[in-house]
C-alpha cells in the first residue's frame, strides 16, 4: 500500500487504511495518538475507537465540516475529538461546551495551544448561558451520554444556521438500558423527524458499541 | 405579515459578549461596548451567568425606557422578544476579535472552577483516600504477618495490630523486642534466626504501615471536624462518618443536596439497583445508610421502611447544609427516631 495521504474530507486524509488530520500544532500528540510525517507535513492519527466522529467518518466516508466552518460541540469531554476538529477548522472555530470540571481543565490546556478552540464551561441544557458568544453556527455536533440527550440537542438547534447540518451521537444504553439499541435509534429518529429532516442514521459499531450518529438538517 | 412588521418596530435590549445594544429594525440605535479587556469580559459573563443585570443594561434601559429584551435574565426590564434574533450580521462591525473572546473564556472557565470547589469535594477525596488506605493497610499487614512469622510467629497472637506494627518498626528482631518490652517469653518457639539485613527490611516495612495507620487516623479526625463545621445538620443526623461517605459517593455536598431521598436511600447499592433495573431482581432497600443503627437495628422486615424514613431526613439535612440554612439537626433526629419507633 502506498504511503501517500489520500484526501477524504476537508482536512482529513486516509493513509494505509487509517484516517489522519493535518496536525495544526506540529510535533505535539494530544492523547498519545501516532504522528505521521509525509513530505514534511505532519499528520495525526484519528482513532475511531477513541472518537465517535472518527468512526462515523470511516463508515460514512464524509463529514459536514469545511476548513472555515464554525462548529458548536456539545459534550466536548477532554478534547480528543475536539483536537481533530481543530485540525480541520484552520479558518473556522469550534465552541467546545463541557459541564464537568475535570475534562474542562484538559480543554483549557488544549485551547491554550490551539487558537480555534473556544472552551465553554456550561451545561448544554441551558444554551441561554452561551448563546451570546456563539451567534449562529454551521454545524452542531453533540456527544452527551445522558438520558435526556435528545431534548438537549433540540434545545440547541436554534443556534444552527438554516439549511445546515447537526449531528448527534446517540448512546442507546444511557437512554434505556433494557431495550435493544436498534429500537432506540428508531425512536430518536422519530422524535427528530417531527420537526427536522433526518439525513442519515449511522451505526458506528464495531468501533463504538451501542452507538449511532444521527444527522439532521435544520 | 402585520405581526412581523410590528415586531420590527420594537426596540430590543440585547447583550453579547462585547457589549449591550438597543436594536430596532436591524439598526443599532444605541450601544455600550465593554472594554477590550479579557478580565472585564470574563467578569461580565460571570455576572450574566449568575442571572444579574449589568450596569450597561440598566443605563440603556433608563435611557430608552420601554424596550423588549432578548434574554430571560432581563425580563425585569421588559418583555421577552419573541421573534428570532438575527443580529449577528449587524453587530459584526462592533465585535472584538476572536483571540480576546478565547482569552476571556479561559479566564471565565478557570474562575468558575476555582470558585466552585466546595468543602464537600475535599470531604469526598478524604473519605476515598481513607477507604483506599484501609485496603492498602490490610494488604501490607497481611504480607508483614506472613513474612514476620518466619522469624517470630508467636507475636501476632500476643498484641493488637497497631502494637504489632509499632514493635516491629522499633526493634525489628525478636530478641530486641523481648529485651525491651514486657512480653512473655515463649518456650520452644518456632521462628528461625535472621541477620541484621532482614531486621532492617522488617523495620522499614512496619514503619510504612505505621505511617499509613497514623495518616488514616488523621483523615478520620479531619472528616469529623470538617463535617461538624460545614455540614452540621448531616453530622447531627448521620454522624460524621456516614455523612462523609454519602458526600463521597456523590462527589460533593452540592450533588448530594440535589438528590431525591429515594436515591440517597440506595446510595452505595448501585450494583443491586442496576441488577434490579436490568434483570428485574428485587430492588435494594438500603445502601450505605444500613451502617447506621436506625436502619440496621430495625427488625429485618422493617428495615426498608426505616431506611426510607432516614433517607428522607438526610435529604433535608443535606439541603439545609448546602444552602447554609438554619440548624435543625436535633429536630430532624427526633423526627426520625419517633417515626421509626412507630414502625
Amino acid at each position: 500500500m502506498t504511503e501517500e495521504p489520500i484526501p477524504v474530507s476537508h482536512g482529513v486524509f486516509k493513509i494505509q487504511g487509517n484516517i489522519y488530520t493535518l496536525n495544526l500544532v506540529p510535533g505535539k500528540s494530544v492523547y498519545g495518538e501516532e504522528l505521521f510525517l509525509y513530505k514534511d507535513v505532519e499528520y495525526r492519527r484519528w482513532d475511531p475507537r477513541r472518537s465517535k466522529l472518527g468512526a462515523f467518518l470511516i463508515k460514512e466516508k464524509d463529514l459536514p465540516f469545511r476548513y472555515d466552518s464554525v462548529v458548536l460541540y456539545l459534550g466536548a469531554g477532554d478534547g480528543t475529538t475536539v483536537s481533530h476538529l481543530s485540525d480541520i477548522l484552520t479558518h473556522g472555530k469550534v465552541f467546545a461546551v463541557e459541564v464537568a470540571k475535570k475534562p474542562y481543565r484538559n480543554l483549557l490546556e488544549l485551547s491554550k495551544k490551539r487558537k480555534n478552540i473556544f472552551p465553554v464551561l456550561a451545561d448544554a441544557r441551558n444554551p441561554e448561558n452561551y448563546k451570546d458568544i456563539i451567534g449562529k453556527v454551521d454545524v452542531i455536533y453533540q456527544d452527551i451520554a445522558q438520558r435526556d440527550q435528545v431534548e438537549i440537542f433540540l434545545k440547541n438547534l436554534f443556534l444552527l444556521e438554516e439549511e445546515r447540518f447537526a449531528l448527534i451521537a446517540v448512546k442507546a444504553r444511557s437512554m434505556d438500558v433494557s431495550s435493544p439499541p436498534k429500537e432506540m435509534y428508531r425512536k430518536v429518529e422519530k422524535r427528530l423527524e417531527e420537526r427536522h429532516e433526518v439525513i442519515s442514521c449511522v451505526d458506528i459499531s464495531p468501533w463504538q458499541k451501542d452507538h449511532a450518529i444521527v444527522v439532521i438538517k435544520r | 405579515m402585520m405581526g412581523e412588521e410590528k415586531e420590527d418596530e420594537d426596540k430590543v435590549l440585547h447583550t453579547t459578549w462585547f457589549g449591550t445594544f438597543i436594536i430596532q429594525k436591524k439598526e443599532v440605535l444605541d450601544k455600550k461596548l465593554f472594554s477590550k479587556d479579557a478580565e472585564v469580559i470574563a467578569e461580565k459573563k460571570f455576572q450574566m451567568e449568575k442571572g444579574e443585570i449589568l450596569e450597561e443594561e440598566k443605563e440603556l434601559y433608563d435611557k430608552w425606557g420601554e424596550v423588549y429584551v432578548s434574554s430571560e435574565r432581563l425580563t425585569e426590564l421588559g418583555k421577552l422578544y419573541q421573534g428570532e434574533l438575527r443580529y449577528a450580521s449587524i453587530l459584526k462591525e462592533y465585535s472584538f476579535n476572536d483571540s480576546l473572546l478565547q482569552e476571556a473564556l479561559l479566564k471565565l472557565g478557570s474562575k468558575k472552577i476555582r470558585e466552585s470547589i466546595e468543602f464537600g469535594e475535599h470531604m469526598a477525596k478524604a473519605v476515598h483516600t481513607a477507604q483506599d488506605l484501609n485496603e492498602i493497610i490490610n494488604i501490607k499487614l497481611e504480607r508483614l504477618r506472613d513474612w514476620y512469622s518466619l522469624h517470630f510467629p508467636e507475636l501476632e497472637k500476643k498484641v493488637k495490630d497497631e502494637e504489632y506494627v509499632e514493635l516491629i518498626s522499633k526493634y525489628g528482631s525478636r530478641d530486641k523486642i523481648l529485651e525491651n518490652e514486657d512480653i512473655e517469653r515463649i518456650e520452644d518457639h518456632t521462628g528461625g534466626e535472621i541477620t541484621e539485613k532482614e531486621s532492617e527490611l522488617y523495620k522499614k516495612f512496619a514503619k510504612g504501615i505505621k505511617d499509613d495507620m497514623e495518616y488514616r487516623e488523621k483523615i478520620h479526625d479531619y472528616v469529623e471536624k470538617r463535617m461538624e463545621d460545614y455540614a452540621p445538620n448531616m453530622t447531627a443526623l448521620t454522624g460524621p462518618k456516614l455523612g462523609g461517605e454519602l458526600i463521597a459517593l456523590e462527589g460533593s455536598l452540592k450533588d448530594l443536596a440535589k438528590r431525591p431521598a429515594s436515591t440517597i436511600q440506595v446510595l452505595g447499592a448501585e450494583k443491586a439497583l442496576f441488577k434490579h433495573l436490568n434483570k428485574g431482581t428485587k430492588p435494594p432497600k438500603h445502601g450505605v445508610i444500613l451502617q447506621h443503627p436506625y436502619v440496621h437495628r430495625a427488625p429485618k422486615d422493617k428495615r426498608g421502611k426505616a431506611a426510607r424514613i432516614f433517607a428522607n431526613k438526610i435529604a433535608i439535612a443535606a439541603r439545609l447544609d448546602y444552602f447554609e440554612g438554619e440548624y435543625k439537626g436535633e429536630e430532624l433526629k427526633k423526627q426520625v427516631e419517633e417515626k421509626i419507633k412507630k414502625l
